[in-house]
């Protein structure tokens, strides 16, 4: 009886400690949020995203700005402004030499911060190809998490949801090749 | 004497051990919406309050396409492991308004979590797209009310199955979802009191 009891309360302590420490490795108060879209326009291949875009560019990050806010109080939904300079254009036209990617998520009430899951902050100074579509108010928008690519040092691209089918075929492609995907593209629609 | 002492204490460390084994599952629970390490976000207790859908702008389509896609969202989701009640002081808040050209037809975002406990949610339908009523059905516009009250209970997408809300590379399973679902969040929610 008294080895039940020694051992019943060895398992109990056992569960109590490793409980007690997950909950001292996770009891920080998170500032940061992430929130999932269902994304207006999903594509099947990277052709299709070519097709569907405004414009694609390569571009560097330089500035995030807090932009409009819809809503109220917690439940309101903040934008950040990004703004990106223009390195090329390998489709659509834009005149300017830096342009303005509106993006969702960004500070909200109570210092909290939301990142969409199209890869959260841009990273600043960092360089991208980008397929965007247009606000019609000057500004653009990322068409989803398939349209964005960090660009290394050594010009291969970093998508960012590489278990998406489109996501899969730029992953990891070095940025010529890449290019190539979308002149091919583009020639067909042509 | 000392390895009296040795044989006396080595089931009672070995039964310590087997406790930390079990516990350590419990803080590790494996899932698709990770909030840290592999620990996913959920609520805690699994009965949910809830709030009545509600306009955050003025909006085109009727509002009673949104509501009565929240509502058998909320319907839906009710049968599984989590139980929703209508709450004046809800965790979960439902919206549907204009949120303008911004790529995105519904939004589920955490906007508070503590220790990967979800202690509010929100659920958004955006009918700046969603007004379309020639591109986007009610069976698309409740595709998307199911997938982002989905989310909200620490539920990421499927890709893999099409006759579930939580596929986000297609609209067509409305208010749907499959045994896939409810068996990840019966896993989820498993260590979670009612």
């Amino acid at each position: 009886m008294k080895r039940i009891v020694i051992m019943s309360t060895s398992l109990a302590m056992g569960v109590m400690v490793a409980l007690a420490a997950g909950h001292f490795l996770t009891a920080k108060p998170q500032l940061t949020h992430t929130m999932q879209a269902q994304w207006k326009d999903v594509y099947r291949t990277p052709g299709g995203l070519v097709a569907g875009a405004d414009l694609i560019v390569i571009a560097d990050h330089i500035s995030a700005e807090p932009g409009r806010v819809v809503g109220e109080g917690e439940d309101a939904v903040p934008f950040t402004n990004n703004t990106f300079a223009v390195e090329s254009i390998l489709k659509g036209v834009h005149e300017d030499v830096t342009l303005v990617l509106e993006q969702t998520g960004g500070i909200a009430a109570r210092g909290r911060v939301f990142n969409i899951n199209d890869g959260g902050p841009y990273e600043p100074g960092g360089r991208y190809l980008l397929f965007l579509k247009s606000t019609g108010e000057g500004s653009y928008y990322l068409i989803s998490h398939q349209a964005r690519y960090r660009i290394d040092e050594g010009d291969v691209l970093e998508g960012v949801d590489p278990t998406d089918r489109v996501v899969a075929q730029l992953h990891r492609r070095t940025l010529d090749s890449s290019r190539d995907v979308v002149q091919k593209r583009l020639k067909l629609i042509e | 004497m000392q390895l009296s002492i040795t044989k006396r204490l080595l089931p009672v460390a070995a039964t310590f051990f087997v406790g930390l084994v079990i516990g350590t599952g419990v803080v590790l629970a494996n899932h698709p919406w990770i909030c840290s390490g592999t620990t996913a976000y959920h609520y805690s207790p699994r009965t949910v309050g809830y709030a009545s859908p509600v306009a955050q702008t003025a909006v085109v389509r009727s509002a009673s396409s949104y509501t009565s896609a929240f509502n058998g969202s909320i319907s839906l989701w009710d049968t599984t492991v989590v139980t929703l009640v209508n709450s004046s002081t809800p965790k979960l808040r439902l919206f549907y308004g204009a949120y303008g050209q911004n790529g995105w037809l519904g939004l589920a975002s955490l906007t508070s979590v503590t220790s990967c406990h979800i202690n509010s949610a929100t659920s958004q339908l955006n009918d700046t797209y969603l007004r379309d009523t020639s591109r986007y059905s009610q069976t698309a516009v409740n595709h998307v009310s199911c997938q982002e009250v989905g989310h909200t209970f620490g539920l990421n997408h499927n890709r893999t199955q099409t006759n579930t809300c939580m596929n986000d590379q297609v609209l067509t399973a409305g208010n749907q979802i499959n045994q896939h679902d409810r068996d990840q969040l019966s896993s989820i929610y498993a260590h979670v009191p009612q």
